[in-house]
């Protein structure tokens, strides 16, 4: 495969691979609601992924060792433990967000009930987790996952107004008819979903799957820097879309269907297939990633081998992690729970815990020892720590937020 | 010592989402307005998406399934929310005059999302077209009681 | 032992990655086994302790007590002592990696890890 055609590839899978049911069932609920106001929330967490994430995949390259692994060196055991505690459990309520997606758009498809679907969707995540080689999971996944670009085509193909979505974008006042309280919970659920604890441990997991090495950090910067702002633009074209077709018409968004009615009016029964099909992709390769996450780091924090390069009896504790993950997600969604109300709330919680996961990521990034001269640069250091204030930020309003505006009703 | 800021952890996550799927009381009047208000915003939103939907598939740019469903959900959001505020206890007189003014209409839109829903599923394009049309009334309804609840 | 001539314990030794002689992950430093010497004087490093009944008292409170019971569980008998890795099968020490001179074979690490594939993974179809 020659060098140029593997990169584009790696920067096409990043850009299908950042978007997952948290940004496609946000996007939905702000467009309609608040209009472009809250384009800010996800141009600044596109930011924070891409700057974290380039540190993350420069770890894996450089120090050839994966963020959680580090954390019990760095932070101790305890320190350590609290944040694989806080990690699993939210990557466990994402987890089900994600799988209640894949049945919600295998519904969509068929008609048939979703809850009938969840074991069908927890079966294949675990099949991709236990067999399907990385490679193939995530060139397959994120190419699929670009049908999503859907959504920009249906920009155009609409009586869209662009003067009026750059207005909105440019003018983030809270609309009259919504609360301040309501608009920063959004802001933050918007926030939350770009920069999910799970992406930036399997962005740098997957960077020792894929046995990256100091060669390696141009094309691993090409991904994080090219690939996961253009993932950014398709939550704003998905955010947008909703703007121009459901706002106007006064839908509030509920339901995942909704979010793509603006395509199927745009292109027709075709252009609605092709969304459909990008979401199934985004969010079946978000639920494969999180259950994997989620064995990386249980192995990682306690020394396990981990891999998927490697047959599971090779590393069947992480396996096993894997597969009680995808169980117990399961049993959260066959509560018959909503799962647009879950996705929500996982990605406002996780926003809650993000300090936790990426914190460790600029420490490591800046330790000499491992990094020897791809150490963080002032500028970036600079750059990454006026984050880390804005997620410390967001991290201390979450919760508060969340009961005032009793998640978001 | 980290078991139980495990332990803590737990906790605390299950009390937020168990919390977070509460709602307060309406022991006053305005927040029984407020109440009122937002149910007929809520049913205003489920009849826009299954107008929407239901207009799409009209002019053949939608897949059945899609249709169904968000008809589907619309009718029964819209049925959650009249038997969510329902339930309530009026707090004062001029709260249940509200809700005797408020009542009717509802149910009318509900009526009417199901009518939808049974067109659709049974396919004949001049009825649903009618059920369609059917909708108006109880839109200018809603529109109407959200007036009224915000003290028009 | 190859190493730096001084070492910090606690930045160099705890919680590192162990990997034996072919590279392949044995577990992490998960505390360290000091001996005194018969004639006095200081401590001296004889292993390094790995597993769960060594990580269980460090975690520390109900889930530590129960981390180290696993570690128990999977031993033939129910000795408490933490599995040991002696400083002569230690390869050498640096920023890099702990590596041991013998493979996972020649230790008894793997009780736990042989414990779930056997009776778990291991019984799943297509584990390989």
């Amino acid at each position: 495969m020659s060098r140029l055609f593997k990169m584009a590839l790696g920067v096409m899978t990043a850009i299908g691979g950042f978007v997952d049911i948290g940004n496609l069932v946000t996007s939905g609920i702000t467009g309609a609601r608040f209009g472009m106001a809250l384009t800010w929330a996800i141009v600044l967490g596109t930011m924070g992924m891409t700057l974290y994430g380039e540190m993350a995949g420069r770890v894996a390259a450089v120090a050839r060792r994966p963020v959680f692994h580090i954390v019990r060196e760095r932070l101790g055991v305890r320190t350590g433990m609290a944040n694989l505690a806080a990690f699993l459990l939210l990557s466990g309520l994402m987890l089900a967000a994600e799988l209640g997606g894949v049945a919600l758009v295998l519904q969509l498809v068929t008609g048939v009930n979703y809850l009938v679907w969840v074991p069908v969707a927890a079966a294949v995540t675990w099949l991709i987790v236990w067999r399907v080689s990385f490679s193939v999971m995530e060139n397959l996944f994120g190419l699929l996952g670009l049908c999503l670009v859907v959504f920009v085509v249906a920009l155009f193909v609409l009586p869209t107004d662009w003067g009026a979505l750059w207005h909105g974008a440019t003018h983030p006042w809270v609309p009259p008819d919504q609360g301040h309280p309501m608009y920063f919970f959004y802001a933050v659920s918007l926030f939350g979903a770009c920069l999910t604890p799970f992406q930036v441990v399997f962005f740098s997991s997957g960077g020792r799957e894929e046995h990256w090495t100091t060669k390696s950090l141009p094309e691993m910067r090409l991904n994080a820097l090219v690939g996961f702002p253009l993932g950014g633009l398709l939550s704003i074209a998905i955010m947008a879309a909703a703007v121009v077709v459901l706002k106007p018409a006064g839908v509030d968004v509920s339901h995942l269907g909704q979010v793509a009615l603006p395509v199927a009016q745009a292109l027709g029964p075709v252009g609605l297939a092709l969304a459909l099909v990008g979401f199934m992709a985004a969010v079946m390769a978000a639920a494969a990633e999180c259950a994997l996450s989620m064995g990386y780091a249980v192995a990682q924090y306690l020394g396990w081998g981990w891999g998927k390069d490697r047959l599971p009896r090779d590393a069947p504790r992480f396996h096993l992690v894997c597969l009680v993950a995808v169980l117990g997600a399961t049993a959260l969604v066959l509560t018959s729970v909503d799962p647009v109300t879950v996705t929500v709330l996982s990605v406002v919680l996780g926003a809650a815990a993000i300090p936790l996961t990426y914190f460790p990521v600029l420490v490591v990034a800046n330790d000499g020892d491992y990094m020897g001269s791809h150490v963080n640069g002032r500028t970036l250091n600079a750059l990454a720590s006026v984050f880390l204030v804005i997620m410390v930020v967001t991290s201390i309003v979450t919760v508060p937020l969340l009961f005032f505006t009793k998640a978001g009703r | 010592m980290v078991g139980r800021r495990c332990y803590a952890v737990v906790v605390g996550v299950a009390l937020t989402v168990l919390l977070a799927g509460c709602v307060g009381p309406t022991v006053t009047d305005a927040g029984y307005r407020n109440k009122v208000g937002d149910t007929a915003r809520q049913i205003s939103s489920s009849i826009a998406s299954a107008r929407l939907a239901v207009q799409l598939d009209l002019d053949g740019r939608m897949a059945f399934a899609l249709t169904d469903q968000t008809v589907s959900d619309a009718e029964s959001d819209a049925d959650s929310a009249a038997t969510a505020l329902a339930s309530r206890q009026p707090p004062t007189d001029s709260a249940l005059k509200l809700y005797q003014r408020a009542s009717r209409p509802i149910q009318d839109a509900v009526d009417a999302l199901r009518a939808l829903r049974i067109a659709v599923r049974r396919g004949d394009s001049a009825v649903i077209r009618a059920a369609l049309a059917g909708l108006d009334a109880p839109q200018h309804g809603m529109d109407d009681l959200r007036t009224a609840a915000s003290g028009g | 032992m190859k190493a730096d001539s001084e070492l910090s314990a606690d930045e160099m030794l705890l919680d590192r990655q162990i990997l034996d002689v072919d590279g392949a992950a044995i577990g992490k430093i998960d505390d360290l086994e000091l001996t005194e010497p018969e004639d006095g004087g200081a401590p001296v490093l004889t292993a390094f302790l790995c597993g769960p009944t060594a990580l269980g008292p460090r975690i520390g409170g109900r889930l530590g007590l129960w981390w180290a019971a696993i570690g128990r569980r999977l031993r033939p008998t129910d000795e408490a002592y933490p599995n040991r890795i002696p400083i002569g099968e230690v390869d050498c020490v640096d920023r890099a990696q702990v590596r041991l001179t013998v493979s996972r074979d020649a230790l008894d690490a793997d009780r736990f890890r042989d414990w779930t594939r056997d009776h778990i993974i291991g019984r799943i179809p297509g584990a390989g």
